[in-house]
């Protein structure tokens, strides 16, 4: 029986102790937000490790180079502390870093001398993947290369990224129909070409 | 974009398996993590807190060691509070059983007459019946049965 109380007050005292020092991944992103924006840096690390293998690989994509993703990496949370006094989302978080990433992704790409087009045809790159990846998933990048950027766009927004229709139109700055719209007319490709078949049902 | 092809169009995406999500993940992923360096030169980037934030800070830490005193203090009591109880009951119990010299399951005055009976006759007592562990069996003791019998139990009182 005291051994037992005795573990109740420790049980008690731990999550007393947990609630009040260490920021929970409960958190939503406004209240990290506000945390960090208080200078917590446990809160901003907690939001900064929520979003930080999504933003790199949205800059990879983009840029298609390492080094070039680690800046961009670096530069678009810098601008995240930059924004942080006064921040507040309507969604989440990834709404307000994709436009950022593929900004400064084209800002690199520019200072790089590598990108010579406006960002009309800034072009999502495939990984460099190992040769027997590459022979499993060539015919799905073949298609995906021929779709219109604006398509294969959200597609990726919404299969890779994992963002909902609203969020990929509030990234994008356009109506839930577009992007619905958009998506209907990738899947439809898709769908048509034999060598995507198998990826849907029926 | 109208109704039937919105209706259309989510019937397209759930025909759609969840192959394709993980193959588009494998062509889209990244080369590989994030070097630990990047990841200090980004937090550190934090600007330092300012005075009035600190101070929140320093509030929030006074509140909650004032509030885990509270409950260390409460908790304490409390269990405090449950071992006299249970220490009382013990000894209620050990009284109760030494002082029922007849062992018909209660204490009266019948104990006490009992006790004082084997003192007279001088036949060997019991060592339990030295209820005032003095070394003796006498009529102290005898009066003491007589006590307890007479006395109203704390359960009774309540």
């Amino acid at each position: 029986m005291g051994k037992c109380r005795t573990h109740f007050i420790a049980l008690v005292l731990a999550y007393v102790h947990d609630s009040l020092y260490n920021k929970s991944h409960m958190e939503t992103d406004q209240q990290l937000l506000e945390d960090a924006a208080q200078g917590d840096t446990q809160a901003f690390a907690v939001l900064y490790n929520r979003y930080r293998d999504w933003v790199y690989r949205l800059a990879w994509r983009f840029t298609g180079d390492q080094d070039l993703a680690l800046d961009v990496l670096q530069e678009t949370w810098l601008y995240v502390i930059k924004k942080l006094p006064g921040l507040k989302l309507t969604a989440k978080l990834t709404t307000f870093l994709y436009p950022a990433v593929r900004h400064l992704s084209l800002n690199a790409m520019r200072a790089k001398k590598r990108f010579m087009g406006g960002p009309e045809v800034l072009e999502e790159l495939p990984a460099s993947l190992p040769h027997s990846q590459k022979l499993d998933l060539e015919d799905l990048a073949g298609v995906l290369g021929r779709l219109p950027r604006q398509q294969s766009q959200v597609m990726l927004m919404r299969y890779v990224d994992d963002m909902t229709i609203a969020e990929i139109a509030q990234a994008l700055s356009i109506p839930d129909g577009t992007v619905k719209s958009r998506l209907h007319h990738a899947l439809k490709s898709l769908r048509h070409d034999e060598r995507c078949r198998k990826y849907f049902l029926d | 974009m109208n109704d039937q092809e919105a209706q259309f169009d989510a019937g397209l995406e759930r025909q759609v398996s969840k192959a394709l999500s993980q193959d588009l993940k494998r062509l889209y992923q990244s080369p590989g993590h994030v070097p630990d360096s990047i990841d200090r030169a980004i937090l550190s980037q934090l600007p330092v807190p300012s005075t009035r934030a600190y101070r929140i800070r320093v509030y929030r830490t006074v509140a909650a060691f004032a509030a885990l005193i509270g409950i260390v203090i409460g908790l304490l009591v409390f269990t405090q509070g449950e071992t006299n109880i249970s220490t009382d009951e013990q000894a209620q119990t050990s009284t109760f059983a030494r002082t029922d010299i007849d062992q018909n399951g209660t204490v009266n005055i019948l104990d006490a007459y009992s006790l004082a009976r084997h003192i007279k006759s001088q036949q060997p007592a019991r060592p339990t019946w030295d209820l005032n562990a003095d070394g003796r069996i006498n009529q102290a003791d005898v009066d003491l049965v007589a006590y307890t019998a007479v006395r109203l139990s704390r359960r009774e009182l309540l």
